[in-house]
């Protein structure tokens, strides 16, 4: 099934899974202030729909994955303050990403670079191909990322990796990015836009809540003190034993066939 | 950057008055109770207001005399379909938190449930002497969750707050004053022209500058003190690349009013 406008970032969805595609190959996918606008489009609807269970996200072409923002047209964004507040007009296409509430898998390939990069790490999980290049290159024209790369690139990598990438502004290649932990598998070329889909669909094939609720799990533990996080889990975790989905995955496991999820 | 103005229910009023945005809460036969069409409409209000330039403060009220809000309508709760879609619900106090800009609210009457939690996102409350404030969700078996837990404690001691959460009993506008709940009580003739006093006085300050001020406040709340202190030193330090922070120095040199542009 496919649905949204066709265009430079597109939106289909095949069974439980939303695939969102950067669709400007010429340019290696790089952002446009359309593209981002219906990127946040839709974001609502992946939210809001409960037959969408995850999501995966990449870009077409040879090149790669995304070159970040159009930096020929950073000026439709408008004055310094209005660029500022871009987050409140739905207009940061990688905030589109963090926003996403249902688990999200990157298959990245060829340039992974600015606001690609950002997006990239503002998704769960990252699949790369061997020939993936990772730039924060940013600081090279005089500022740095104001979309996450230096908050969630520093989450995903350490201190010391991240600044690496930050002030250095150099290409940092798949293998390195593996050992890094910023990519958790490198896959071949050919394969691995399927990887990330079968990731995707491995998840969409859970208990819809308990799955979101691990992934807003993992992001309260990158942002809550330790022993308050404990505490959350906890009654999350109760929470989720409320639901019928937890009952299903009971009786199936008691009755040795796998559960029927429902999302409830 | 001016947006055009979103379609709003009849339960939902706006007006704008010079740079005040009045935002009211339009359901006096019922409280001024909250709907789940009232909470999505108060979405496309927030993104206008967020957005239009020409919008530099917001008042939030409700129509009459008997309440500024009791909160959530009960009997309509259903209509947020599961407990999993409640949870995920766009919900109309928290949405109220993403106002960038200076929110004041003018309380009268019943400020209670969501009612109150609407309230404690705005940044200055002003009543009148008969407003009355509660957390009463308790007694019907659950805690507020869109603030109700979160900012109380913020306004009045942990103790006082949760004597307010954990009996449901509700306070007089003159004990939520005493706390730091309520900013100011006004006598009822007096509360329509204090606000809108307060609320012009802000919106002739520097947008830039009052946006940022209210944005480092927040910051304090959630962050420690050290990083709280070298983030305001940098936003101060973007302040004086403002075209406004220009104006403002020359009017002062001047000795004039400054016309602050937002810019």
């Amino acid at each position: 099934m496919v649905v949204g406008n066709p265009g430079n970032v597109r939106f289909e969805r095949h069974g439980n899974t939303a695939h969102l595609i950067l669709d400007r190959p010429e340019k290696i996918n790089a952002m446009t202030v359309v593209m981002d606008k219906q990127m946040n489009s839709y974001i609502y609807e992946i939210n809001n729909n409960m037959d969408i269970r995850s999501v995966v996200l990449y870009g077409k072409g040879e090149k790669g994955f995304c070159a970040g923002s159009d930096l020929t047209e950073l000026d439709e964004y408008g004055n310094n303050w209005e660029y500022r507040n871009r987050f409140d007009r739905g207009l940061d296409y990688a905030r589109a990403i963090w926003l996403i509430k249902k688990p999200t898998v990157a298959s990245l390939h060829g340039w992974c670079i600015g606001g690609g990069l950002e997006m990239a790490c503002a998704s769960d999980i990252r699949v790369a191909s061997p020939d993936t290049k990772f730039q924060a290159g940013e600081i090279r024209w005089g500022w740095h990322g104001g979309s996450g790369q230096t908050q969630l690139l520093t989450h995903a990598v350490g201190p010391g990796n991240a600044s690496l990438f930050l002030l250095n502004g150099e290409v940092v290649e798949a293998d390195a990015a593996l050992r890094m932990g910023l990519v958790q598998e490198v896959v071949p070329r050919e394969q691995v836009l399927d990887r990330a889909i079968a990731i995707a669909e491995s998840i969409a094939a859970k208990a819809p809540i308990a799955a979101q609720m691990t992934k807003h799990m993992v992001r309260m533990a990158q942002s809550m003190p330790l022993e308050v996080a404990l505490l959350y889990e906890n009654d999350s975790f109760s929470y989720c034993m409320t639901t019928e989905d937890a009952a299903e995955g009971q009786k199936a496991f008691q009755e040795k066939r796998p559960p029927n999820f429902q999302g409830r | 950057m001016n947006l055009p103005l979103p379609e709003l229910p009849e339960e939902l009023r706006f007006e704008v008055a010079g740079a005040v945005a009045t935002i009211t809460l339009n359901r006096p036969a019922k409280l001024n109770t909250m709907t789940p069409a009232m909470g999505k409409a108060l979405v496309e209000l927030v993104y206008y207001v967020n957005n239009t330039s020409d919008v530099r403060v917001v008042v939030l009220t409700g129509t009459g005399t008997k309440a500024f809000s009791a909160g959530s309508d009960i009997k309509v709760l259903d209509d947020y379909g599961s407990n999993w879609e409640l949870r995920n619900r766009v919900d109309y106090a928290r949405v109220l938190w993403q106002i960038r800009k200076p929110m004041i609210a003018k309380i009268r009457g019943y400020c209670i449930g969501g009612g109150l939690e609407m309230a404690l996102m705005c940044d200055i409350r002003y009543s009148t002497p008969d407003a009355r404030f509660g957390a009463g969700e308790i007694k019907l078996g659950w805690h507020g969750g869109a603030g109700n837990t979160q900012l109380l404690p913020r306004h009045m001691s942990t103790g006082k707050a949760l004597e307010m959460l954990l009996t449901g009993d509700m306070i007089s506008a003159t004990e939520a004053e005493k706390t730091g709940l309520v900013d100011r009580i006004c006598e009822e003739t007096e509360l329509d022209a204090k606000v809108a006093d307060l609320a012009h006085r802000i919106a002739s300050n520097a947008p830039i500058a009052s946006e940022l001020a209210k944005h480092l406040v927040r910051i304090s709340m959630s962050t420690s003190p050290d990083v709280g202190l070298m983030y305001e030193n940098d936003t101060f330090s973007y302040c004086f690349t403002t075209e406004d922070s220009k104006e403002g120095r020359a009017a002062f040199v001047e000795k004039r009013a400054p016309q602050f542009k937002g810019r």
